[in-house]
């Protein structure tokens, strides 16, 4: 699948998708999120797994400085947290018109140099996969117009699925973690 | 000489109606599927292509899984396969295009003119 390492993968390619194993999921993520918040400013950071209170305290343990990260929150859980953070907005994870629209404003607020989305795998508990695969395509448009970065992680398991393959056709590399 | 056959595949019913009526307008025999399941069904079931028509963005089954299953049966060997999507592919997207055999692709919105002319050079390739 790949020989570069996921970080190499995100230095050499606009749009990278991330296959991460599900029993070191968090973990990894925050692996490669350490090395690349020394390399990128500003990080928009899709929340589709885990709240973004939750990620920000994984992120302190970790040593990785939160600053550096805005959110977008759609889960459920994380909404009240989430309203009390400067840098975080909640969206319902079922309207996909809003979080596009949304996604986009903050790409053009804030001007990130990378935009990862944790993940769109998830979204299938109650999306059609055509819907989801037309977000990521949306997304990645907005990704070329803005010339920032994109990582799209999911397990490792889902290498095969449909929605995977769909995605594949719209990055510019798949990256696998060990 | 019999018309040559085109299954035309896509979600949106307008575009069905709108490329099927363009094709027959140039003498084609035209047949659709709302689908890529349907698409399968009636391969499986009617007259072989000559050409499909496919979405890409469709939903239950994508255009590029239905692809995959048609390359993948020996019975549909030689039909061709012209994408007809709003997706913009990137170079690896393209590569796996090419390795299915397909032949191009037709942005939409879709202009009858550019329909056409890729419709007839890949019947002729």
């Amino acid at each position: 699948m790949s020989k570069k390492s996921a970080f190499e993968a995100l230095k050499s390619s606009q749009v990278t998708l991330l296959l991460v194993p599900g029993e070191s999921y968090n973990s990894s993520i925050l692996k490669t999120l350490k090395k690349a918040s020394k390399r990128y400013s500003k990080v928009l950071y899709v929340a589709l797994n885990r709240p973004a209170s939750k990620i920000v305290s994984e992120f302190k343990k970790a040593g990785i400085d939160p600053a550096r990260f805005y959110f977008i929150d759609t889960v459920v859980d994380g909404m009240k947290a989430c309203k009390r953070m400067k840098n975080c907005e909640s969206v319902g994870a079922n309207e996909l018109v809003e979080l596009s629209v949304r996604i986009g404003e903050v790409i053009g607020r804030i001007k990130p140099d990378l935009v990862i989305v944790d993940s769109f795998h998830t979204m299938q508990a109650y999306q059609e996969r055509e819907v989801i695969a037309r977000l990521a395509h949306d997304l990645i448009a907005k990704i070329d117009t803005s010339g920032c970065k994109g990582l799209f992680p999911l397990l490792a398991a889902d290498r095969d699925a449909p929605l995977t393959k769909d995605l594949e056709m719209f990055v510019d590399y798949v990256a696998e973690l060990k | 000489m019999a018309a040559k056959r085109i299954m035309v595949v896509d979600d949106e019913p307008d575009i069905l109606e709108s490329v099927s009526a363009a094709l027959e307008k140039e003498g084609y025999d035209v047949v659709t599927a709302g689908d890529g399941r349907e698409c399968l069904r009636k391969l499986e079931r009617g007259k072989k292509p000559d050409l499909i028509l496919m979405d890409f963005f469709m939903p239950g089954m994508s255009g590029r899984e239905a692809i995959e299953r048609i390359r993948r049966d020996p019975k549909f060997g030689g039909v061709k396969i012209v994408y007809m999507t709003v997706a913009e592919f990137r170079e690896r997207g393209l590569q796996s295009i090419r390795d299915l055999g397909v032949k191009c692709c037709i942005n939409k919105p879709i202009s009858v003119e550019d329909l056409i002319k890729k419709v007839g050079s890949s019947l002729r390739k």
